[in-house]
């Protein structure tokens, strides 16, 4: 940057100031806000009077009445996070080894087929499974083949493993597409030389493929827990976020906005700040722990 | 021998991940095109005689002719406002023209780490009487910073230097050389950005019930909560309200498929 070309700075700083200012007021202010709400007993009856009432809202979450509400709240958190995660991921990179082959023809068509919900959206996806598993729908046929039958999204079992399955629909396409980028990132030569060596494709998949592909599965695992930590759009719109389906975000938006099942606590906005805030916390402890992971797991290679 | 039954998993692997992922939408397609007592009596039925009627009960119940026209707007306000502000802020820090510039990148990216501020939001829309309003949707929905912002970034330090020393030397003004020559220079990483958010805004259902009450004010989602009674819902005109909501991106999609996988990969592989 030499002196003499220079644009006018005032005009560059004039440029930058409504983004700033949308992303300040809009954006960074609400996040912090909702720290400092999380001390108060804010509801979302427009001009009612709050005030500050220290930790109380934290409490409550952890002594007081609904804390069992909560705790098993945060348990479905981390059932569904983990096993989304898990399942998602191995799918996911299972699907792109096999669809980055030479010789499967079509590849790009399956691709395609595969990454489709991550276009259609949470809402069409959510009423295509409501139809998918409706009382006499398909999925119910192919259970009475076996004799049983099931109430699938109002039923108290099998609810919560699928609206997992459906997370992991909606959202395992747009996985496998990284994976795909990454997997076209590895030189071909390798695998060239390894076929020369004799390795069978389970030897090429595990020496070669799956360390030379580990950063992409570093930042894929981290995308799919912070993600899954915070999806509750397609809990809202499948069951409407029942007890037995309630993780810790879909809990936050029932009592921030009244959205779903009827919470008795439906409107005290504080109070779901303080669980977004518990949630935020877990979200940080696992987003730094995985970047620390990631540099180690480099730093050794 | 190994080869052939290792070329015979992997078929099967994708057949039986085409059946998961077809399967669901074929069912909705079925039901779209079926007469409402042909899918009363036997809805698996295969052989049926396909109607457009479910679509043209569906677009006038639904009011989708009403509901894109407010999608549109919110998809265009929000995508264009969202990218503008993001390129200005991206442009002087790919370039090092502001003094603070890594400091400035730390704080756009900040936003992604920071705990989800809807409640606040919500608050502070009440207070500025903009709740309920598009000017406040629109605001809702907005994405200035975080993935996009890292993108452009990486993709407008590739374009040369010396194209901004021969704007000042031929003394053309900031905006004038931004808007004039940067924008249509960075046409491809805007499309990719562009396309990423209109989906989210096309889509979104949350924030619309969040953050709006009057009917008239709702995105295109909302249409599709008509069918669906408390005791029971009209499925073939909800399918084909369905397929109403969807074609527009997935027809968006076959068209630009390569800009939207590079917007979304861009972010993550190099991250």
């Amino acid at each position: 940057m030499t002196g003499k070309f220079l644009f006018n700075k005032k005009m560059i700083l004039l440029g930058m100031l409504p983004g700033l200012l949308l992303y300040f007021c809009f954006f960074v202010a609400p996040s912090i806000g909702t720290f400092i709400f999380s001390f108060t007993d804010i509801t979302q009856v427009p001009g009612k009077a709050w005030s500050f009432i220290g930790l109380n809202n934290y409490k409550e979450l952890i002594f007081l009445s609904n804390g069992r509400d909560f705790l098993e709240a945060l348990e479905k958190t981390f059932v569904f996070s983990i096993s989304t995660t898990i399942i998602q991921t191995a799918f996911s990179l299972f699907m792109a080894v096999i669809l980055c082959r030479k010789f499967v023809n079509y590849r790009n068509l399956y691709r395609t087929v595969i990454f489709m919900p991550t276009i259609l959206g949470v809402t069409v996806t959510a009423f295509c499974f409501q139809l998918f598993f409706s009382i006499d729908g398909p999925a119910q046929k192919l259970l009475n083949l076996f004799g049983a039958s099931s109430g699938f999204f109002g039923d108290y079992q099998w609810a919560f493993p699928l609206v997992i399955f459906c997370q992991i629909w909606m959202s395992a396409g747009y996985e496998m597409v990284i994976f795909i980028a990454g997997l076209q990132n590895i030189p071909e030569d390798i695998y060239e030389a390894s076929n020369i060596d004799g390795s069978n494709e389970w030897q090429t998949f595990w020496k070669i493929t799956l360390p030379m592909l580990w950063p992409t599965v570093m930042v894929n695992l981290s995308l799919c827990i912070i993600g899954s930590l915070s999806a509750f759009q397609i809990i809202l719109m499948t069951t409407g976020g029942t007890p037995q389906t309630r993780t810790l975000s879909m809990f936050v938006y029932q009592v921030a906005f009244g959205m779903g099942t009827l919470d008795p606590n439906a409107g005290k906005q504080g109070l779901a700040a303080a669980m977004q805030i518990i949630l935020f916390t877990f979200i940080l402890i696992i987003t730094v722990g995985s970047r620390y992971l990631m540099n180690k797991v480099n730093g050794e290679d | 021998m190994r080869k052939l039954t290792s070329r015979f998993l992997v078929y099967f692997s994708i057949l039986i991940a085409m059946l998961i992922f077809i399967v669901p939408l074929c069912y909705v397609v079925f039901t779209a095109f079926k007469l409402p007592e042909e899918f009363l009596s036997n809805p698996l039925g295969l052989i049926f005689s396909p109607t457009i009627e479910n679509f043209v009960n569906s677009w006038q119940k639904a009011n989708f002719g009403f509901y894109i026209l407010n999608s549109l707007i919110y998809v265009t306000a929000a995508t264009v406002l969202s990218l503008i502000c993001s390129l200005l802020i991206a442009f002087p820090i790919a370039r090092n023209y502001v003094r603070f510039s890594s400091g400035l990148y730390f704080f756009m990216m900040i936003g992604v780490f920071l705990p989800d501020g809807t409640i606040p939001l919500f608050q502070i829309l009440l207070k500025t009487k903009l709740f309920n309003t598009r000017l406040g949707y629109i605001i809702a929905m907005l994405s200035i910073g975080g993935v996009a912002l890292m993108f452009f970034v990486s993709y407008l330090k590739g374009i040369p230097t010396d194209l901004d020393e021969a704007a000042i030397t031929d003394g053309c003004g900031y905006f004038t050389y931004f808007f004039k020559i940067i924008i249509p220079l960075s046409k491809p990483a805007i499309s990719s950005m562009a396309i990423l958010t209109a989906i989210g805004i096309w889509n979104d259902i949350v924030k619309a019930i969040i953050f709006l009450s009057d009917e008239k004010l709702f995105p295109i989602t909302k249409g599709l909560f008509v069918f669906s009674g408390q005791y029971s819902t009209n499925w073939t005109e909800l399918t084909a309200g369905l397929i109403i909501v969807a074609l527009p991106l997935v027809v968006l999609f076959l068209y630009l498929q390569r800009y939207i996988i590079d917007g979304l990969t861009a972010g993550s592989v190099k991250m």
